[in-house]
């Protein structure tokens, strides 16, 4: 234990290790409050869908060789998250089906592009590294901190002033509407805000293991708290815990930092489970 | 009131995303190395691109200035920076940073372990001796020169190549191109057992 304290404290030295625990924990913030919204609105699969999309943006960016590639992921995210939310009633193909059409699409494009105009010669570690997150949020530069942090508090600043608009919009739009709140422009503003995050979190968890950091804090307050505040607060606080615990484990063992969080988020939603299940049957 | 407030969400959104792509023109967000995919891939020192600089120099053989100091140099005890006792993502990640920043290490020590590879320069016969560091699913790799002081020979005065090998030496830059890339100035290497397990984990 004083050893594993040691080594810790020496990691600590290292300028990266502070900013993948900062940058970490705003991500992990950010998701946890909308995972809230998305689990409740059905959508809870749209952060892969999302995460496969910005995977073929990423990849379409390199074949153009384009340096600053978020010019092109970020846009082309948001605009898919606006189709995908706000395709409504109208759409021909609906729900899952649509953002599964969309995920595996560009899952297949962005490989074929990668492999068709490489830019490096470890194509596989490329790859490897965008979809598992392995080292990438310790690897951050000072400027990607500082973006990180600027967009998650921007993230935060939405969700806390405009609280009561998204909460009247998740639960009910058709009552929203009818009481003057344009649900149209509040999911238009929450799918663009949800294209942000996924983007954020892709240096995080990697592309396919996003799902988790939306969903599973969400889920694991649903099983205790029944209010949108209750769980909305825990929420963040079980995202935030897991994430600064899962950095922590992975950089002590050596695991891949992604993997390690959505575990900690996993083994987080089981002990709710079972705590919900005792609160349940305490009060039946 | 309340279509005020609407009005808010919709220009909230359109200047987020504004703002977002301003910024990531401003800080350069993803300009990193050759490519912008993965940090991994854009790492200025990847094994595979300093082969490809190697190839490049052999091809302008004046370009890069292998020479090392004749006396030894003097290192730090403890080193400034010691790799040896990362685990393979740490160590991957911690060289990484050190080679895409290099400023903050320049002139510290650095003690690290790694797998011993040669490139030779056909046109002139110099050869650049690397210390790989793979990450723990081997997937990602990053490789660092390191140049011994008295003027030793090649191969009898260096490791036999891919063994596993210690280096503690001053951590430097040189430049080649547009690029800055580091080496580690040592005076001796030690040999590392080969463990029994090519897939044991190491580090702590």
């Amino acid at each position: 234990m004083t050893n594993a304290w040691q080594t810790l404290t020496y990691y600590f030295e290292f300028p990266f290790v502070r900013y993948a625990l900062v940058v970490g924990i705003a991500v992990a913030l950010c998701t946890s409050l909308l995972g809230v919204v998305l689990v409740l609105k059905r959508f809870s699969y749209i952060g892969d869908g999302l995460s496969h999309i910005a995977f073929g943006a990423i990849a379409l960016a390199t074949a153009l060789k384009i340096s600053n590639n978020m010019l092109l992921v970020v846009p082309i995210t948001a605009a898919f998250a606006i189709l995908l939310l706000m395709g409504g009633q109208r759409a021909q193909i609906k729900g899952d089906a649509a953002i599964a059409v969309l995920s595996v699409s560009s899952l297949a494009i962005g490989y074929l592009l990668l492999n068709a105009f490489p830019s490096s010669t470890n194509i596989s570690g490329d790859v490897c590294t965008t979809l598992f997150g392995a080292t990438s949020i310790l690897t951050l530069t000072m400027q990607e901190v500082w973006m990180s942090l600027g967009l998650s508090t921007a993230v935060l600043l939405i969700f806390v002033f405009l609280y009561h608009r998204i909460f009247s919009v998740t639960f009910d739009e058709d009552f929203a509407t009818a009481t003057g709140t344009s649900a149209r422009a509040y999911n238009l503003l929450l799918a663009v805000v949800i294209a942000v995050v996924v983007v954020l979190a892709m240096n995080l968890v990697g592309t396919l293991l996003i799902t988790a950091l939306l969903i599973f804090p969400a889920l694991s307050a649903m099983r205790v708290f029944r209010s949108f505040r209750g769980v909305t607060i825990c929420a963040a606080v079980l995202s935030v815990v897991c994430a600064l615990l899962g950095i922590v484990l992975s950089i002590l063992a050596g695991t891949p930092v992604g993997a390690t969080i959505v575990i900690a988020n996993l083994a987080c939603f089981l002990l709710f489970s079972i705590l919900g299940l005792v609160t349940t049957r305490r009060f039946a | 009131m309340k279509r005020k407030n609407n009005w808010m969400a919709i220009v909230l959104a359109l200047v987020l995303v504004a703002g977002l792509t301003v910024g990531f023109l401003l800080l350069g967000q993803g300009n990193r190395g050759n490519t912008a995919v993965t940090p991994a891939a854009a790492s200025a020192f990847s094994t595979q691109e300093v082969t490809a600089a190697a190839t490049t120099a052999a091809q302008q053989p004046q370009q890069i200035n292998l020479a090392t100091p004749s006396d030894a140099v003097e290192l730090a005890d403890p080193p400034h920076v010691d790799l040896s006792r990362f685990n393979s993502n740490m160590a991957f990640a911690t060289l990484m940073n050190m080679a895409v920043d290099t400023g903050p290490y320049i002139g510290q020590t650095v003690k690290m372990r790694g797998l011993y590879y040669s490139v030779t320069f056909q046109e002139t016969g110099d050869v650049m001796h690397l210390l790989y560091v793979g990450d723990e699913a081997a997937c990602c790799g990053i490789g660092l020169e390191f140049r011994l002081t008295g003027n030793p020979k090649h191969p009898e005065d260096y490791p036999p190549e891919y063994s596993i090998v210690e280096v503690t030496g001053i951590f430097g830059t040189f430049q080649f191109g547009d690029q800055t890339y580091p080496y580690l100035t040592a005076n001796d290497f030690v040999m590392v057992e080969e463990p029994t397990d090519l897939y044991q984990r190491r580090g702590g």
